[in-house]
């Protein structure tokens, strides 16, 4: 493995994430109203159309796709961290439990997930259903980096942070009081070219087509919008490491 | 159905800044029997508003200027026989949910599902029957 980013944990770099965000949004939102525009007069073709008309069917896939490119937008959206949030008092340990369920993370004789979770965690306020993606997203990431099979651990833990060492959107809201969620692969690592880029929206390793690149961007966009951050580390043969913080709850 | 006599035809105000957008929307409603008044502006849509009194009002949340919740917040309290149905981009969906609390009916997601708009105008048409 030639190359590799033998740093300590770092975090994508902020002004480039802000302008990125800012592209986001902007492009997402003029989008959609040409998108509008496309919905719209397709679907008025269609209503002057008969039903055994093979142009029905046509305009139909116009307006798929209409369909398609607006989700697109939807998660570009997601990526500049102005999606709508259902916020709640909820505690981390469960959230993770509850990702543990999914069929997507079902464990087999190559794949295993070990949890770390530390007992007696605060609570946070959270959108448990959008972290139990954004931590799905990591731990399909951490199978994917291991395809000869392996172990990823998921662990938590509560940490006290101040000054510099706070890296939330709103540092005063955030308080001291933080609790980390931490996921780990022993794949081969992630060179330093996909490091610097890891979490930009369209970026993707993986060649599965359209959506395949939004899943470190969606974290990214998730996390930010808990007024926490995320850190990636990565260590050549010794594979990679993702960490959320999130502000406790009354810190 | 809603029967109304061509003279008292319902209004439907249609405000957004995108032209396009309002070309749909006005190419779309006029055919269904309804009086279709244009406004691209929120300046405008007030002035529209209080002279023709609307049934319908379908106001775009983001517009430069006076923007739509700015709009709902002036029209909402003088007109409460309207319907004012909010349109949203993705980013604004949480500020058009506060829009009900102001008096909003409903809001709706661009890119706008035309038969979804349909249905919704005339539940509120019903309503205000």
């Amino acid at each position: 493995m030639e190359n590799l980013q033998k740093q300590s944990a770092r975090q994508p770099e902020k002004k480039k994430m802000e302008a990125l965000g800012r592209f986001s949004c902007k492009v997402a939102h003029d989008f959609n109203n040409l998108l509008g525009a496309i919905e719209g007069y397709a679907t008025l073709a269609m209503n002057g159309v008969r039903a055994d008309d093979p142009l029905r069917q046509d305009l139909q896939e116009i307006r798929a796709s209409v369909a398609k490119a607006a989700a697109l937008g939807k998660q570009l959206i997601v990526f500049g961290g102005r999606q709508l949030l259902h916020k709640a008092p909820c505690g981390i340990n469960g959230v993770v439990e509850k990702t543990l369920e999914r069929p997507e993370l079902a464990q087999d004789g190559n794949f295993k997930i070990e949890t770390r979770l530390a007992p007696g965690l605060p609570g946070i306020i959270a959108d448990a259903a959008l972290l139990e993606q954004a931590l799905a997203n990591l731990l399909v990431n951490a199978r994917e980096a291991m395809p000869e099979g392996g172990t990823a651990v998921i662990a938590s833990a509560l940490l006290r942070l101040e000054g510099n060492a706070v890296n939330s959107p709103n540092p005063p809201e955030a308080g001291s009081l933080f609790v980390k969620i931490s996921i780990l692969d022993n794949g081969p690592g992630i060179s330093a070219e996909t490091f610097e880029r890891l979490f930009e929206p369209l970026f993707s390793t993986s060649k599965k087509g359209v959506g395949a690149g939004l899943g470190l961007a969606k974290v990214y966009g998730v996390v930010k919008q808990h007024n926490g951050w995320v850190e990636a580390k990565s260590e050549p043969g010794r594979g990679s490491e993702f960490t959320l913080f999130l502000p406790a709850a009354n810190s | 159905m809603i029967t109304r006599d061509p003279v008292n035809m319902a209004k439907i105000l249609v405000i957004d800044d995108d032209a396009a957008q309002r070309a749909i929307l006005q190419r779309f409603l006029s055919p269904l029997a309804y009086e279709v008044l244009e406004a691209g502006g929120g300046a405008e849509a007030l002035e529209l508003a209080r002279a023709r009194r609307p049934d319908i009002v379908l106001l775009d949340i983001y517009m430069p200027g006076k923007n739509g919740v700015e709009v709902l917040k002036e029209l909402a309290p003088e007109m409460p026989k309207t319907g004012f149905i909010m349109i949203t981009g993705n980013e604004d969906e949480e500020v058009a949910r506060d829009c009900l609390k102001f008096g909003a009916f409903d809001y709706i997601s661009k890119p706008i599902d035309l038969h979804t708009l349909e249905k919704t105008i005339k539940a509120r048409l019903l309503l205000q029957e």
